[in-house]
C-alpha cells in the first residue's frame, strides 16, 4: 500500500504551490513556467477517489507540511527535484495496471517538471556532498538504536 | 551485424507467424492539432472482405523512459473503424508523446504503424479567438468563443483615435459576456483578443479589431425623450392631485363648513346688531330640556333594572 499513501500525498504537493497562481514558479534558482495547476488538479482528482480508498495505512505520513514548508527557499529547486524523480521512478511504477492510463498525465508531467529544474546541483557535486556527509548517516544510523 | 540481422528477420517474421496475417499496416498516419485539441488521423485501408477497425496506442515520455518503453491502449480508439479517433485527453503534458495504430479484419491482425516523429502538444495550432463585439446603450460588451478550461483571453480595447491609451482584461470564464467598459457618448471603441494557454506557456496571434459606436447623446435623447415626457406629465399629476388633496383636509380642519351664528355676522353698524331680531332665541335653549328631579330618578331606576 506504500505507493498509494505516496499519491495521496500528491495533493498536498498541488496544494501547496496552488497558492502562487503566477505564469512564471520561481523555486530558489529554479524557474518553471508552462505548469498549469487547474489541470495537474484535474489529473490528481481522476485517481483520488481510487487511491484514498485503498490506502489502509492512515499511521504513516511520507510528506509532512510543516517539513516541506521549514525547508529554505534556496533548497526547493533540489528537493521538488528529487521528490518528483521519487514519485517517476518509484511510485508511478508501482500502480496497477488498470491506472496506468489514469496515472499517465501526472507521470508525464512530472517528467516534465523535473527536465525543467536543470539548475539543482549537478550529480557530480550532490555525489561529492553525500559521500562527505557519510559520518552523518552513522550516526543517526547508531542513535536511532539507543 | 548477425544479431541485427537476426532482430529484423525475429521483427519482420514474427508478426507474420503470430496472426498469420498479411494486412498491411495504416498508413500516413499525422496528428491535427487545433486550440488544443489533438486527433490522429490516418489512410484507410483498402481490402476486400470485411470491415477493417482500428486500434491506437500511445506512449509519453515517461512510459518510453521509465516504464520499460511501454504503451497504453485508448479505450475510445480501440476497434473503431473510423480513420480519425480523438486523442485530447491522453496527450495530457506538454512532453513528446509517440502514437501508434493498427488495423484489424476478423482476426488478422497489422503490425503497429507508428507516427513520424513524436508530438509535443506545444506545436498544436492557436487559432485567435472568435469575439462579438456589442454596444448596449454606453456599455461596451464583448462575447468570447468557449474553448475550454485550458484557455485564458487577453482583451484589449481603446477609444478609437486614442491608440496609445490600451486598456486590457484578463478574462479566465469565456462563458459569460464580459462587460469592458462605460463608453463616452457618441465615442467609437474597438477591441481586439487572443488566446493564452498556461499549460504550454503560448498564446494566439491577435483577432481582427472590432469597433463599435457608443449611442449617441441625440440618439440616446431620441429614444429616452418619450419616456420622460410621460414621466413629468404623471409627475405633474400626482403633485397637483396632492396638492388638492391637503387643501381638502386643511379646510376640513380649520375652515369647517359650518354656518357662523347670526350674531358673528357683522353689519355695518354695531347698532344693527342690537337691534337685529333675526333670532327669535338662542339654538342651544331651544334644545335644552330641564327636567324635574323625580323623573330623573326614575329614569335612573328603569336604567339599572
Amino acid at each position: 500500500m506504500g505507493p498509494f499513501t505516496c499519491i495521496v500525498l500528491l495533493s498536498f504537493l498541488c496544494g501547496t504551490i496552488v497558492t502562487k497562481e503566477r505564469k512564471i514558479l520561481q523555486f530558489g534558482q529554479c524557474e518553471l513556467s508552462g505548469i498549469s495547476f487547474r489541470e495537474l488538479r484535474d489529473y490528481f482528482g481522476e485517481i483520488k477517489e481510487t487511491v484514498q480508498t485503498q490506502d489502509n495505512r492512515t499511521d504513516v505520513i511520507l510528506l509532512k507540511e510543516s517539513v516541506l514548508l521549514g525547508i529554505p527557499v534556496s533548497e526547493s529547486c533540489c528537493l521538488l527535484r528529487h521528490l518528483l524523480r521519487f514519485y517517476i521512478e518509484s511510485v508511478f511504477k508501482a500502480t496497477s495496471n488498470l491506472l496506468r492510463r489514469k496515472t499517465s498525465p501526472l507521470a508525464n508531467t512530472f517528467v516534465r517538471i523535473k527536465t525543467t529544474l536543470r539548475q539543482c546541483l549537478d550529480s557530480n557535486i550532490a555525489a561529492i556532498k553525500a559521500v562527505g556527509e557519510m559520518d552523518i548517516l552513522f550516526a543517526w544510523m547508531r542513535d536511532i538504536n539507543n | 551485424m548477425a544479431t541485427r540481422f537476426g532482430t529484423f528477420l525475429l521483427g519482420s517474421l514474427v508478426p507474420l507467424l503470430v496472426s498469420g496475417a498479411l494486412l498491411p499496416a495504416p498508413q500516413n498516419i499525422t496528428i491535427l492539432s487545433t486550440n488544443m485539441k489533438h486527433f490522429l488521423v490516418w489512410s484507410p485501408l483498402t481490402v476486400p472482405g470485411e470491415a477493417v477497425k482500428y486500434s491506437i496506442e500511445f506512449q509519453g515520455e515517461y512510459e518510453r523512459d521509465y516504464a520499460n518503453d511501454s504503451w497504453i491502449p485508448i479505450g475510445e480508439c480501440t476497434d473503431i473503424s473510423a480513420t480519425q479517433c480523438d486523442i485530447t485527453e491522453d496527450i495530457s503534458a506538454t512532453v513528446p508523446y509517440n502514437l501508434r495504430v493498427r488495423a484489424a479484419q476478423g482476426t488478422e491482425v497489422s503490425r503497429w504503424a507508428t507516427l513520424n516523429g513524436l508530438f509535443n502538444r506545444v506545436t498544436t495550432s492557436l487559432i485567435p479567438p472568435m469575439l462579438t463585439v456589442m454596444a448596449d446603450g454606453y456599455h461596451l460588451l464583448v462575447e468570447l468563443e468557449h474553448l475550454g478550461p485550458a484557455f485564458e483571453f487577453l482583451v484589449l480595447y481603446w477609444r478609437k483615435g486614442q491608440e496609445n491609451q490600451v486598456y486590457e482584461k484578463v478574462v479566465r470564464d469565456s462563458n459569460t459576456t464580459v462587460h469592458l467598459e462605460t463608453m463616452e457618448a457618441g465615442a467609437e471603441y474597438c477591441v481586439k483578443a487572443q488566446t493564452y494557454v498556461e499549460a504550454i506557456n503560448r498564446s494566439s496571434n491577435f483577432s481582427q479589431v472590432q469597433c463599435v459606436k457608443a449611442a449617441d447623446s441625440k440618439t440616446f435623447s431620441v429614444i429616452f425623450a418619450p419616456i420622460f415626457f410621460i414621466a413629468f406629465v404623471v409627475a405633474v399629476f400626482i403633485l397637483f392631485l396632492l396638492a388638492w388633496k391637503t387643501c381638502q383636509v386643511c379646510q376640513y380642519s380649520c375652515c369647517p363648513n359650518e354656518g357662523l351664528p347670526d350674531t358673528l355676522k357683522l353689519t355695518e353698524s354695531p347698532a344693527g346688531i342690537i337691534n337685529y331680531r333675526g333670532e327669535e332665541a338662542e339654538k342651544c335653549d331651544m334644545s335644552v330640556h330641564v327636567q324635574p328631579p323625580d323623573e330623573l330618578l326614575r329614569f335612573w331606576i328603569h336604567d339599572a333594572l
